[in-house]
């Protein structure tokens, strides 16, 4: 597992955790059933508070993309592919969403959007 | 207690490594003459005992011991009262250190390998190697005024600060030469009866006894300025 | 949750300062930012604590016991670092590990020699002679050699260079890893509370402005811009420490007042150093006014 924090990101340091884990469970970096440290462990490899790291675990046992088992830990959750797509997806629609308004705000047009959308892609 | 031993030992500790180069300087120069010369010079380490105690509140002043006393689990009154029998202890301790130089002295005599042996000093050295009252009351004498003396500067440097510290050393050279002044000036017209040697116990087991006593009696005054020091010292803020 | 540190209403008056109803609670397993500008009273405050200040009116407890009766108790379970050095100048560690040693019934040698190996201090050499950051973590060795359940830092950084404060961020986070612990820490510097800190008590003027969570106060204020004349009738009263210049304004406000405000106005989240910066102008208008 790996963490980089930035200070000076406008998003909360519990928000970048959370990004950065889940990432590197979809893509398989933290593998299934493999043990996270714990909260405190967490807290102190990143020089964080602990009510931090409480926080990122809480959000991400409640989102199923870790699993608490009493009295041994957090262990990442077993893959379940379809609710973890289905979240993508909600994810990305809302990103989308954000997108579009910002580029309408900006005056751009819907093509203009779309082009912007496929620059991304890379195409 | 215990704390206050370890109070007792913080302080030697903290003033070792400055005063035992000279503590030893001084006894082994003053154990030479006096063994050469007369027993009496012994008496005279007493006042290297000070370098044991004297260091002491400049440093605590430098090193900010007030935040630490604050830190430790210790009472307050604890301290306080410790540095007061460390004050006694190390007077004491010197003294009882004489006492073995003079008892080496005594039966060493190395007075007789000095040359000249029938010269006018000579017949001074041996008067004062047979005279043990002398010695003793020498002994006894610095001790009782020096360990009086340091207890009490240490209860006026605590209580009023060591700011005043000069001041106070000041108002008591005065007031002792004062009264060395009256007392001399009384005795000289026979207005109070002199304190002759002979007054003083005939025997010397009779001057130890006597050195005994003295020896409670300063316990008594050091104890009695620790606890009017820690009275005064236990409601200020540290 | 079991609160290792607990102070309620504490009030002390000096000729020219006074704490006035100070009151806040660390719990157990948490480290503390005491914050606050310098002469707001947390050195006070900690003295208190530490029954070297007589308080007036209120009560402190460390551990569950109280701090005036069981001072003996609780300083054998505290460890204490303060902004400077309070251990005999001319002697070296292993002299001062010696007068130490006997006044802590859990006191462990080995420890505090490891822990002065792993700080790289010399120990041989007169402890006066070393940097502040070297007097800071001699302190910290001090503390974590016998045991301490609570860590009591006043001013820990002031003075220090930015490598020696990460290094004490290490060893608290490090020590707090264990959930027994607690960490209460003054400092004006906020950046060394503003990671770490799980709970943040802001002290100005003696009183006590904020205690809480550090995340509730990071989000509960933002820092607002813009020009003033498009600030809406009725916001300018909720504005902390207004401040104007030609061209434009700057204020602190809480965000559950952001709601409606025209696009024009720019806010963002404050950081701890911001917010302090706008209590002491808020008070400075004040007494102008």
């Amino acid at each position: 597992m790996k963490i980089v924090i930035k200070n000076k990101s406008e998003l909360p340091i519990y928000e970048q955790i959370e990004q950065q884990m889940k990432a590197q469970i979809l893509d398989g970096t933290i593998t299934e059933d493999e043990q996270l440290p714990s909260i405190r462990q967490l807290a102190r490899d990143l020089k964080i508070s602990v009510i931090t790291t409480t926080r990122v675990y809480n959000d991400l046992s409640d989102e199923g993309f870790i699993i608490s088992v009493a009295g041994k830990g957090y262990f990442v959750a077993p893959r379940n592919n379809e609710l973890l797509r289905e979240r993508m997806l909600c994810e990305m629609e809302d990103s989308l969403e954000k997108a579009v308004t910002n580029g309408r705000n900006a005056g751009l047009t819907d093509d203009e959007i779309v082009m912007a959308l496929r620059k991304f892609m890379g195409e | 207690m215990k704390d206050i031993l370890n109070i007792m030992r913080f302080d030697f500790l903290t003033a070792k490594p400055l005063a035992l180069g000279g503590m030893i300087f001084t006894v082994v120069l003053f154990g030479i003459l006096s063994m050469l010369f007369s027993p009496l010079i012994a008496s005279y380490i007493t006042f290297a005992s000070m370098i044991f105690v004297i260091p002491l509140q400049g440093i605590a002043d430098k090193s900010g011991f007030h935040k630490l006393y604050g830190i430790l689990p210790v009472k307050r009154r604890s301290i306080t009262r410790a540095r007061f029998l460390y004050i006694f202890l190390v007077h004491f301790l010197t003294e009882l250190l004489e006492a073995v130089i003079i008892c080496i002295a005594k039966g060493a005599e190395l007075y007789r390998f000095l040359p000249n042996q029938e010269g006018e000093t000579m017949i001074m050295v041996k008067e004062s190697f047979a005279d043990t009252r002398l010695t003793l009351l020498m002994m006894f004498g610095i001790f009782t005024a020096l360990c009086v003396l340091f207890s009490y500067m240490e209860m006026m440097g605590q209580i009023h600060g060591r700011e005043n510290e000069f001041k106070i050393i000041m108002i008591t050279i005065g007031v002792i030469s004062l009264l060395a002044f009256l007392f001399t000036f009384l005795s000289e017209h026979d207005l109070i009866p002199v304190i002759k040697l002979p007054n003083l116990p005939e025997s010397v087991s009779g001057m130890i006894t006597l050195g005994a006593v003295l020896n409670v009696i300063v316990f008594g005054i050091c104890l009695l300025f620790g606890e009017i020091t820690a009275n005064k010292l236990a409601k200020r803020e540290l | 949750m079991e609160n290792i540190l607990e102070i309620q209403g504490l009030c002390k008056a000096y000729d020219d300062f006074a704490l006035k109803d100070v009151s806040f609670s660390l719990p157990k397993g948490f480290i503390m930012g005491f914050v606050g500008e310098n002469g707001s009273g947390k050195t006070t405050t900690i003295r208190a604590i530490l029954n070297m200040a007589n308080i007036d009116s209120g009560k402190i407890s460390v551990f569950g016991l109280d701090s005036v009766t069981d001072t003996i108790s609780i300083k054998e379970r505290l460890g204490v670092v303060f902004d400077s050095l309070y251990l005999a100048e001319h002697l070296n560690v292993r002299q001062i590990e010696q007068q130490l040693k006997p006044f802590y019934k859990d006191w462990n040698s080995e420890e505090f020699f490891s822990r002065i190996k792993e700080f790289d201090l010399p120990d041989n050499r007169k402890v006066g002679d070393f940097s502040k950051g070297m007097k800071m973590k001699l302190m910290v060795a001090v503390a974590l050699s016998h045991k301490a359940e609570l860590i009591i830092l006043d001013e820990p950084t002031s003075g220090l260079d930015p490598v020696a404060r990460d290094e004490l961020l290490d060893i608290l986070a490090e020590y707090i890893e264990d959930e027994n612990r607690g960490v209460l820490f003054s400092t004006h510097i906020t950046a060394d509370v503003e990671r770490i800190a799980d709970y943040v008590t802001i002290l100005h003027n003696g009183k006590v402005w904020y205690t809480g969570t550090k995340d509730e106060l990071t989000e509960s204020y933002a820092v607002i811009k813009g020009a003033e004349e498009d600030i809406p009738s009725g916001l300018k009263e909720k504005f902390i420490g207004f401040h104007a210049y030609r061209n434009g304004f700057d204020a602190l406000i809480r965000t559950d007042n952001l709601e409606g405000i025209p696009d024009s106005l720019e806010s963002e989240k404050a950081s701890i150093d911001e917010i302090l910066v706008y209590i002491a102008k808020e008070e400075k208008h004040e007494r102008h006014s």
